[in-house]
């Protein structure tokens, strides 16, 4: 399957960027509201630190900036271009760290009547901590598509590999994500599924 | 079973990002002062072009102010060769043309003393 094709988001993307190149610093400021903030929902879920993510991030959009007055229109999206930044960039942290074995889930409160809100705190966190025993494809897989909400072709852009390894990513990582909860069904109000 | 394989990852997935992280104005501010330093310079803070070029080649003047002369001398001399009996209309006009505006608005009328 070939490139994407951009939608308006993604062409105004490249304007804001066009616009920074030009001196425009109001562009850099839309342009940082549009990616940046799921550049770090992105790289939090990748390494499980928010702290990491936000290194993350200000690198991969110091790299656009710096970009910015050669970008070539056309043959890569902002948005995109920023995702396989970060994922690289997510890589070689991944591998920095030695034996780094995931935390099992917490479950907040298992208290009958917890209410709705806690409950749903409780299911994000033991999602955060099931994706992070997931294998690093996988859990990229999974959180671009179910959680940044990206096209197969775009995933497979950032991945650098076929749409069609993206789909075997994506169910086999949904599928151990299930595996996963499973043992949680009960403390997570899954029971009456 | 197969229900809740299904259910259990979705509904995780919703609650999650329901409850994603949240971008700090720190990290924003950062990310735009990198921008800032990265921004190229302003064109107003940059002379205009022709008054740059003017300011890196005007060591250059005097000798191409010699040259635009002296190929101005060239073609009046080749101009004001006579002419042959046969000698196209154009090449009347274009001396007739020099000697009548060019020449006097350079403040030239016979740069050699030639005495046509």
């Amino acid at each position: 399957m070939g490139r994407p094709v951009p939608d308006s988001a993604e062409m105004a993307q490249s304007d804001l960027l066009a616009r920074f190149a030009r001196g425009d610093m109001q562009a850099a400021e839309e342009l940082t509201d549009m990616i940046a903030p799921r550049l770090l929902r992105y790289a939090a879920r990748m390494l499980g630190d928010p702290v990491e993510a936000e290194d993350i991030v200000q690198e991969t959009m110091l790299r656009l900036w710096r970009l910015a007055p050669d970008w070539q229109r056309g043959q890569a999206q902002p948005l995109t271009w920023a995702f396989r930044v970060s994922s690289n960039l997510c890589t070689d942290r991944l591998r920095r760290r030695r034996g780094g074995v995931p935390e099992l889930p917490e479950i907040v409160d298992t208290a009958p009547g917890v209410d709705a809100a806690l409950m749903q705190r409780a299911r994000a966190d033991a999602l955060e901590h099931a994706l992070m025993a997931l294998p690093e494809r996988q859990r990229q897989a999974v959180v671009l598509r179910h959680l940044e909400g990206l096209s197969n072709p775009e995933i497979a852009e950032i991945m650098m590999v076929g749409v069609e390894a993206v789909e075997s990513l994506t169910a086999r990582g949904k599928r151990q994500l299930a595996g996963l909860l499973r043992g949680q069904r009960e403390e997570l109000g899954y029971d009456d599924a | 079973m197969r229900k809740t394989e299904q259910t259990e990852p979705d509904r995780s997935l919703a609650a999650a990002r329901d409850h994603a992280p949240q971008m700090r104005d720190a990290l924003r501010q950062r990310i735009l002062a990198d921008a800032r330093a990265a921004l190229p310079a302003p064109a107003a803070a940059r002379p205009a072009l022709g008054r740059r070029w003017r300011l890196e080649w005007r060591w250059a003047a005097p000798g191409l102010a010699g040259a635009a002369c002296a190929t101005l001398a060239g073609f009046w001399i080749g101009a004001a060769v006579p002419l042959a009996p046969d000698a196209p209309l154009w090449a009347l006009a274009a001396l007739d043309y020099l000697d009548g505006v060019a020449l006097p608005l350079m403040g030239m009328v016979d740069p050699l003393v030639m005495e046509f």
